[in-house]
């Protein structure tokens, strides 16, 4: 659990960091809660950066960019509103199927939403909706264990949103907010964050049929994620496609 | 010349392709899609070069579609999307 927050580059180092230690069986399979500080836009790894985020307006509105090493779509991480999970773990027999892999992860996501009260629900590929608008999106890699890391937007600022990513061509909308929500607009409350991290928690220990233990970032992934920072915060990375 | 083709099934697929002669020079796959594993794109990207043909691509995608899987689209629509370019480009002349 890291609420308290760290830069998209340093974020993305420890989740590849984590996925392959995982796979080396150098750590146990791990979940981490955490948060983007400061906001963040992430996008996909086949993603071209210009296409999908207004580049001068993030910069100007202090807000970073890193490209992920996951698939999927532009995501702006608020760091006022949202926390973010990541898993990493064996391919056992029951996660070898991608998609269903993806669709039993997100389970944990649709747990914790219906603890809340909304009537959330998968939708496949990677999406979790409310009232059919995305509350949730996660992404998955495999490299001898998988990663699949994700949103919930508690309390996004969907007018930050709308300033800083392209909508996709086929999603013709002038604004997020029409395929968007988040869950205090559903609920129509304040909720804290810290309460939707322990859900969180606790509805991944259900799912998964597991016991997690609080810990802290070990020295072997901390200095594997320190090799692998600069590749973030480089130009080459993010202009890479 | 560059031509750029997009399409969109369960996520969008864009493909970029450079054409001296009608063969592929360069190829660029982006998009909101998922490949397991990643560096499959790139390889096809490689595959890709030098084709003039649907058959062409057809092997090139063949070649990656062994070992890797699609997540938001099919191969055959990737060929399509490729294929159509090139065939474009010979039908013009």
């Amino acid at each position: 659990m890291d609420l308290e927050g760290r830069n998209g580059y340093e974020q993305m180092a420890i989740d590849e960091a984590t996925l392959e230690l995982v796979a080396r069986n150098r750590l146990p399979p791990t979940l981490r809660i955490w948060r983007f500080k400061p906001s963040t836009v992430s996008i996909g790894y086949f993603q071209r950066v210009h296409e999908v985020v207004k580049l001068d307006k993030a910069r100007e509105l202090g807000i970073d960019v890193v490209r992920r090493f996951t698939g999927g779509g532009a995501v702006f991480h608020d760091y006022e509103g949202e926390i973010v999970y990541s898993i990493a773990m064996p391919i056992t027999k029951d996660f070898v199927d991608v998609a269903k892999s993806y669709e039993r992860i997100c389970s944990a996501i649709v747990a914790m939403l219906r603890k809340l009260g909304l009537n959330a629900s998968f939708k496949p590929i990677n999406d979790v909706v409310v009232q059919g608008k995305k509350v949730s999106g996660s992404a998955q890699a495999r490299r001898g264990a998988l990663l699949q890391h994700g949103t919930v937007m508690v309390s996004t600022r969907i007018e930050i949103m709308d300033q800083v990513l392209v909508p996709p061509p086929t999603k013709k909308v002038s604004s997020f907010r029409e395929v968007v929500t988040t869950v205090n607009l559903e609920l129509g409350t304040n909720i804290e964050i810290d309460r939707v991290a322990r859900l969180l928690v606790e509805s991944f220990e259900e799912i998964l049929n597991a016991k997690t233990y609080r810990d802290v970032l070990g020295s072997e992934v901390i200095s594997l994620a320190r090799e692998l920072e600069p590749k973030y915060r480089s130009e080459e990375w993010l202009f890479k496609r | 010349m560059k031509y750029v083709k997009c399409f969109r099934k369960e996520k969008n697929v864009c493909v970029e392709v450079e054409l001296h002669n009608c063969r592929v020079i360069d190829v660029k796959i982006f998009g909101d899609f998922f490949v397991y594993p990643e560096d499959a794109i790139e390889k096809l990207e490689n595959a890709l070069r030098m084709c003039s043909t649907k058959e062409c691509i057809e092997k090139a995608i063949e070649s990656i579609s062994r070992y890797s899987t699609p997540l938001g689209f099919s191969w055959s629509d990737l060929v399509e999307a490729l294929a159509s370019i090139v065939e474009e480009c010979s039908e013009r002349g």
